[in-house]
């Protein structure tokens, strides 16, 4: 599964620790991961596993105590806050759990809010492919308060591709959501990658979810336990229950 | 950046009504104030004597020796005179049709029965030459102008108050005992029978001249204008002849600096007043607009860690805090300048219905005040918006990932360091007035007690946080559920009760600062006067000042052994600072230093106080010190009037409290005074002496110098001069206003911090909280908080306190009614528990049910 020269985002030997002394608590330990372009991939694994802080680390986020964050070119762990910002706003797509929009904008203006932060001009035509694409093209007036669940995260997902970013991170972006419309969320996602040609990394903790990506990650203890393509969710359930048995 | 914060703010109106509130009445005092300093700079009551000058030349009204800053000169205490020999400078400037020098002096009506009139309504009853008629001007409205030194003209009020008529005879006092005029004729100026704030008598040219006293000086030269020439003109015109150096040159409502000493009293009084308050009105408003702001700012933690999360620079988020509170603060200021028109006025009546400023005192109005208020009230705005936009702008944007929106505890080591610099520095300044008397030690002690608390506000979330750690138990004692409840709330959010504690602690600690350290000066000076003086009887007047000729003829009557006149006056003398100097006021007494044995005990340090005679002077011991004088030394400085004094040091002594820091010879000080009178006589019998012989003797007095009033020595009263006592007031307005501000401030903080909490309060009740605990615990919390908040402030004015009180009175127990303590204590209790109450119940309106749906 490695790099093969078309990585949107590499992390190479990544070690993260908190703390220091006998206090200090490994979170992630010497992982090395490519994540190829215009793929679907879920990150995987128990509570503790070390997820977020790999998410975090990937983003640029959170610094690695060790180790190389690459995203295309640019190795992350060399930046400024102030770069590191920049390059957030205009090459990563962002989607959380839940109270990822601004109650005080509504729907348009969360989804420009990072070309606006940017000082930039959303591209119409692109905007409009982005909303309709996702399905929210008729409540762009609304405010957050006024839509459910489901619909919220959709909006998340057209904001996160608003700057056109070259990997869209989503962290647990079914989390809240209800089984129908967490799969309509997760089958969108997957349609951004194969129609749009898009790049996702999503870390989950629900083999359903897992198995809408191309492949798994799995991750135990701040190391990396395995990889599974094509998953389902009785495969990837299974590697989860070996995961919690290790 | 601003399209956003407009968003922002439109659809969280309510998150910002805290700060609009707090910028509107900040930028309100501020403009109140600003408007009652202009006015102290150029305002004034209309002219009643000058109404008909269009130039009004006085003595110099400030002291401003070189090396003074304009803004660093002083006003005199006294009115000062002008050379009459400038009227022919003046006569010869085209456009002058006229110029009289006005001569001005205590002259009293004396009834049949003995009585002494004064003008009206217990004004003055002032004595002028007939040609200064012409300046109001006066007219005969019966019989002709004086000519004889006998003859006098009676304004039309007062000859019926007197009940004579032309040719009748009337007993007039001027400095003595009355003397027998012919009424020659009686006067009216334009309209009505006489002018409302005084009453004119008017004598010939020279017994005016006569009773005046000074050769060669008259109160003020009035001038009136050829036809069409403007005053502003000839004002020019008058000072490019004579210069400013030893003279005032005045036209419209400036000449009633001239005609009134109580208009400069009041412009140098609001002068004072206006830039402290205003000073300690900027403070409050930073620190309550800071902390409503933090209180918002706080709330939307996760709205901006998201913001950070999706790609806003730490710069942005300023940028955006800073934008939406510039865009509340513009509305807010607008309006607030506005309002602080209704703020001056407000001060203004309240100002003069304790007395303090005349009621005819008109304020100047101009948009300087207000536009300097809105520039001050949006750079508090900036200022508060960096503070509390300094956190959010360094949130983590993994916060946004992460469900807790528990607080952040710790504070920044940098603010930790200020905060207990500035406690450490305010407690050292404490101690000033162990070692320094006086007004600088009184000075010391408030302006530290004030470091003190703006330390304490830097670190007001540790010390809150300690506070509750001590509380904890007792509320958990108290209560078993809700007790329990508050004492993990308040321990849990320390942030969001210090939000709350800070501008409690803040208005308790300012309010018993200024009200005590106030009384217990006042009580250190009465203390002090009482225990210095022994005379046995005191001699005051009840028409305003007494005839110099009273003391001695109180020494004449037999059994007298010693009677010293007093004049209370002030002095004025330049104090070096780092680079610059400044002109410093000082309490002055007038004593006859060979009569003063007996009555009085100044506690001399060195010298005798019986050299006081001639060009000498006594200062106390500090005073001395401080300009390193030593006995038989010249001592340099300007009498009330602002004349240069240079006096032989005499006697230096301690009781600075009753004495004030200069004592001068008394034939000096009431040369430098306005009416050249004395304020009191102080008496000492014999030991052998009767004392009813004595009173009796006394009291005859009384017949020979009409208005005498005798008093036993143990009523002596301490120089409140007025101005202390002014102050006194003025403080306590000023207190009572900026607490009206801390107030409302207050609740809104407690309000709006617990409107926020309808979530909890719904969790709370779901699982199983009855809505009675919930307001219990709610009230305890209101105890809690103000509760921190008032001990806080008692220990921060406190300290300052009785330091002070140990420095002026050698007591710890700081002197005053104890029923403003508990006023105030009550105060902030009913205002937590009232705002916190009221806010509790609205939140807990709604169903359980739904309020825990609400989304954030």
């Amino acid at each position: 599964m490695n790099s093969g020269g078309v990585c949107a985002l590499a992390l190479e030997s990544v070690s993260k620790v908190y703390g220091s002394g006998d206090g200090a608590v490994t979170a992630l330990n010497g992982v090395t991961v490519g994540v190829r372009k215009g793929t679907f991939t879920a990150v995987m694994g128990p509570s503790g596993s070390g997820k977020s802080t790999f998410l975090h680390c990937a983003a640029g986020l959170d610094r690695p105590s060790s180790g190389r964050v690459l995203l295309g070119d640019t190795e992350l762990s060399r930046l400024r806050e102030k770069a590191l910002t920049e390059l957030r706003r205009t090459r990563i797509g962002f989607i959380f759990q839940a109270y990822n929009l601004l109650p005080s904008l509504n729907v348009l203006q969360n989804i420009t809010l990072p070309m606006r932060l940017a000082g930039q001009k959303p591209d119409p035509q692109w905007l409009r492919e982005i909303v309709e694409g996702v399905g929210i093209a008729k409540r762009l007036e609304h405010r957050p308060s006024e839509l459910s669940g489901g619909q919220q995260q959709r909006v998340a997902i057209a904001r996160a591709l608003v700057t056109r970013p070259e990997i869209v991170l989503a962290d647990e972006p079914t989390g809240a959501l209800d089984t129908r419309t967490a799969r309509q969320v997760l089958d969108l996602l997957r349609s951004i990658v194969d129609d749009m040609g898009q790049t996702v990394l999503m870390v989950t903790h629900d083999p359903v979810s897992a198995s809408a990506a191309h492949g798994v990650l799995f991750l135990a203890d701040g190391k990396l336990a395995g990889h599974l393509s094509q998953p389902t969710p009785e495969r990837v359930a299974e590697r989860m229950t070996h995961l919690g048995e290790w | 950046m601003w399209d956003l914060a407009w968003q922002t703010i439109k659809t969280r109106l309510s998150g910002f009504v805290g700060a609009f509130i707090a910028i509107l009445l900040g930028t309100a005092l501020v403009a109140g104030c600003g408007i009652l300093m202009e006015s102290g700079l150029r305002a004034g009551v209309p002219t009643q004597r000058y109404a008909d000058a269009a130039v009004v030349v006085g003595g110099q009204q400030t002291v401003e020796p070189p090396g003074v800053g304009a803004l660093e000169a002083q006003q005199v205490g006294e009115q000062a005179s002008v050379p009459v020999a400038l009227t022919g400078p003046i006569t010869s400037v085209p456009g002058v049709r006229g110029v009289v020098a006005e001569q001005s002096f205590p002259a009293n009506v004396v009834t049949a029965d003995g009585q002494a009139l004064t003008g009206p309504e217990g004004g003055q009853s002032l004595g002028h030459n007939w040609d200064a008629a012409a300046l109001a001007p006066f007219s005969l409205r019966d019989g002709r102008a004086p000519t004889g030194g006998d003859e006098v003209v009676l304004d039309a009020a007062l000859a019926s108050r007197s009940g004579v008529a032309v040719g009748q005879r009337v007993k007039i006092a001027v400095r003595s005992a009355p003397v027998d005029y012919r009424v020659s004729g009686i006067a009216a100026p334009k309209s009505g029978d006489g002018l409302s704030r005084q009453s004119s008598v008017f004598f010939s040219e020279e017994k005016a001249a006569e009773l005046a006293g000074v050769p060669g000086q008259a109160h003020a030269i009035g001038v009136v204008a050829d036809p069409g020439v403007t005053p502003a003109a000839l004002a020019d015109k008058i000072r490019a002849a004579v210069g400013t150096d030893t003279v005032t040159v005045t036209t419209g409502v400036e000449r009633s600096t001239v005609e009134f000493l109580d208009v400069s009293q009041t412009r140098m009084l609001l002068m004072a007043l206006a830039g402290s308050f205003g000073g300690f009105a900027l403070l409050i408003a930073v620190f309550v607009v800071a902390s409503t702001l933090a209180l918002v700012i706080n709330q939307r933690r996760r709205e901006f860690a998201l913001l950070r999360a999706i790609a806003a620079t730490p710069q942005q988020i300023r940028k955006l805090i800073g934008a939406e509170t510039m865009l509340v603060a513009v509305v807010a200021g607008v309006l607030g300048s506005g309002l602080g028109v209704a703020v001056g006025y407000g001060l203004r009546n309240a100002f003069s219905a304790i007395g303090v400023i005349p009621p005819d005192f008109e304020l100047a109005l101009s948009p300087i005040p207000l536009i300097a208020a809105l520039v001050l009230g949006l750079g508090t705005a900036r200022l508060a918006a960096w503070s509390a936009a300094r956190r959010p702008s360094s949130i983590r944007p993994v916060e946004a990932l992460g469900e807790a929106a528990v607080e952040r505890r710790e504070l920044g080591r940098v603010r930790t360091a200020i905060g207990g610099a500035l406690v450490v520095a305010g407690l050292g300044g404490a101690m000033v007035p162990m070692f320094v008397r006086g007004e600088a030690g009184l000075a010391a002690s408030s302006g530290s007690a004030l470091i003190i608390i703006i330390g304490l506000a830097v670190v007001s979330p540790k010390v809150v946080a300690f506070m509750t750690k001590l509380i904890a138990p007792v509320l958990t004692r108290t209560s078993r559920i809700s007790g329990y409840l508050a004492a993990a709330n308040s321990q849990a959010n320390s942030r969001r009760l210090a939000a709350a504690v800070t501008p409690v602690m803040l208005a308790v600690s300012f309010a018993l600062t200024m009200f005590y350290s106030q009384t217990t000066a006042a009580a250190a000076r009465q203390e002090q006067t009482v225990e210095s003086t022994s005379a046995d009887h005191v001699i005051a007047s009840g028409t305003g000042g007494l005839s110099p000729e009273v003391a001695e003829a109180a020494r004449r009557i037999p059994g007298v052994s010693a009677a010293t006149p007093v004049v209370r006056t002030e002095v004025m003398n330049t104090v070096q600072e780092q680079e610059s100097l400044r002109v410093e006021r000082y309490g002055a007494q007038g004593l006859d230093g060979s009569q003063v044995r007996g009555n009085l005990d100044l506690g001399i340090v060195s010298g005798k106080i019986t050299d006081l005679t001639g060009n000498t002077v006594a200062m106390s011991e500090s005073e001395a010190d401080w300009y390193e004088k030593k006995i038989g030394d010249d001592v340099e400085f300007f009498y009330g009037d602002g004349a240069p004094a240079k006096l032989r040091l005499v006697a230096t002594y301690t009781r600075d409290q009753a004495f004030g820091n200069y004592v001068l010879p008394v034939e000096l000080a009431r040369a430098h005074t306005a009416d050249r009178l004395d304020d009191s006589v102080l008496v000492r019998q014999q030991p052998d002496a009767d004392s009813a012989t004595v009173t009796a003797a006394l009291n005859d007095l009384a017949t020979r110098y009409p208005g005498l009033v005798v008093t036993p020595g143990s009523s002596v009263a301490a120089p409140t001069g007025g101005q202390q006592q002014a102050q006194f007031y003025v403080n306590l307005v000023a207190v009572g206003v900026i607490l009206g501000y801390v107030v409302i401030s207050v609740a809104n903080t407690l309000v709006m911090s617990t409107a926020q909490r309808s979530r909890e309060f719904a969790l709370l009740r779901l699982i199983g909280t009855t809505k009675r605990q919930v307001v219990r615990m709610m009230r305890l919390e209101a105890l809690a908080t103000v509760g921190v908040a008032a001990l806080l402030g008692t220990v921060v004015a406190g300290i300052p306190l009785v330091l002070l009180n140990l420095g002026l009175r050698g007591t710890p127990l700081p002197s005053g009614p104890i029923s403003v303590f508990g006023g105030v204590i009550l105060g902030a209790i009913l205002l937590g528990l009232v705002s916190l109450g009221l806010a509790t119940r609205v939140a807990l309106r709604s169903k359980p049910i739904e309020a825990i749906g609400l989304r954030e």
